[in-house]
């Protein structure tokens, strides 16, 4: 497997299947929306990366994926073991922002 | 229909085989020529059936943007549409490998010259489209290379060396295949996984009739049964929302095993059309036994 659009799959399933445990926590209005704009941003960062398979032997998307491996790692647990739903809501939007950087290169290469 | 222009393309091939090996008819040139008749047509078949679960998640997600609010709009919508796009170029490339085989059924029975310039042309425009596939893999271009040297042999009338261009062309088209396998496999999961999710929403917002998961008890009765309570939606709620984890979870398997056979018969075609090309014996007979089950696959995918 492509290891940037597993990388990219696996953030899509992982965010899209948040969203009843954050509406079940009960999430605001607000948290939810931005849930829900960080879970359409990731589903497109998914299809740049498939729509033009990428070059893994890059440096700068290995570094990359090893980034977000890290990152999806550490959101699983956050999103496993809710607290604070602001910092999971923050955590996951950083974890978007570095699908976004590896769809990015997709569009370059 | 189908089956007539199978026949078609079989035909033709064997008179291709039959001129670029030794002039003969021989048993190895007709199972080669069925072998790529029917790799090429259950090629094409795996790529549509592709290409319609891509159309499905398309409406999944519209689906998952009124029941859940996930934004979908046209933006969004052209990423899938952009790679539908590209996975139907590859269902053409399959058959351009059809045409391939007419084509040069042609050139090898024109008598006159006229017949065959004409006949090399129409190749050569089949060859620039191969050649159109998306930029950034390597592999098509290696399909137009491989093209263009079949198209200069032919019409210098090196007809042994037009069989290893075909077996260079076979294997290019293998590497397309397994070099992008693992993206198809992923496509297909992401269209499994995003009815899986919409389905568990409806059905955990007792928005799924459940009634039919009766009728394992009331068929062989006859009887029909009244539309379900809410103490009965909630008791099959569990059972519903597990068969769905389940049957995705094996329509994932199905597809993998798919591309997999897929490319273990375009491996062994590719195989096959090598030993003819360098004048070997052929001793394996019939088409490839992994195309039964991407053509199995094809008809039943969800």
């Amino acid at each position: 497997m492509n290891p940037s659009v597993e990388s990219l799959e696996n953030q899509y399933f992982l965010l899209r299947e948040s969203l009843s445990t954050l509406i079940a926590q009960g999430a605001t209005p607000d948290q939810l929306n931005q849930l829900r704009t960080a879970i359409a941003k990731s589903r497109d960062n998914y299809w740049l990366a498939a729509r033009r398979i990428m070059h893994d032997d890059d440096p700068d998307v290995k570094s990359i994926v090893s980034q977000l491996s890290t990152v999806q790692l550490s959101l699983d647990a956050t999103i496993q073991h809710l607290g604070d739903i602001a910092k999971v809501i923050d955590a996951i939007t950083k974890a978007v922002d570095i699908g976004s950087q590896l769809a990015a290169k997709a569009v370059a290469l | 229909m189908q089956k007539r222009r199978r026949f078609i393309c079989s035909s033709a091939l064997l008179i291709l085989f039959s001129a670029v090996s030794a002039c003969k008819v021989s048993d190895d040139a007709v199972a080669a020529s069925s072998q790529m008749t029917s790799t090429a047509a259950g090629l094409n078949s795996y790529y549509s059936a592709l290409a319609n679960s891509v159309t499905d998640t398309i409406a999944l997600y519209e689906l998952d943007s009124v029941i859940s609010g996930i934004p979908f709009n046209s933006e969004d919508r052209k990423l899938p549409e952009d790679t539908r796009s590209e996975i139907l170029k590859r269902g053409e490339l399959a058959n351009s490998l059809g045409r391939l085989a007419s084509s040069m059924a042609t050139l090898s029975a024109s008598k006159s010259p006229a017949d065959v310039e004409t006949a090399a042309t129409s190749l050569g425009n089949e060859l620039i489209q191969v050649k159109a596939l998306p930029g950034g893999s390597p592999v098509p271009d290696a399909i137009g290379k491989a093209g263009n040297y079949l198209l200069q042999v032919i019409q210098q009338h090196k007809e042994k060396e037009a069989a290893r261009a075909v077996d260079q062309t076979l294997a290019a088209v293998g590497d397309l295949f397994e070099k992008e396998k693992p993206t198809y496999d992923s496509i297909a999961r992401t269209h499994l996984f995003e009815a899986n999710q919409v389905a568990k929403d409806l059905t955990n917002a007792n928005g799924v009739d459940p009634t039919a998961m009766l009728s394992p008890a009331l068929k062989p009765f006859n009887l029909t049964p009244l539309p379900a309570t809410k103490q009965l939606q909630d008791s099959l709620k569990s059972l519903a929302l597990s068969r769905l984890q389940n049957s995705a979870e094996e329509a994932i398997k199905k597809e993998v095993d798919a591309s997999s056979a897929m490319l273990t018969a375009l491996r062994e075609m590719s195989t096959r059309i090598h030993l003819l090309a360098t004048e070997r014996p052929m001793p394996i007979r019939g088409n490839p036994f992994s195309l039964k089950l991407v053509e199995s696959w094809a008809a039943s995918a969800i």
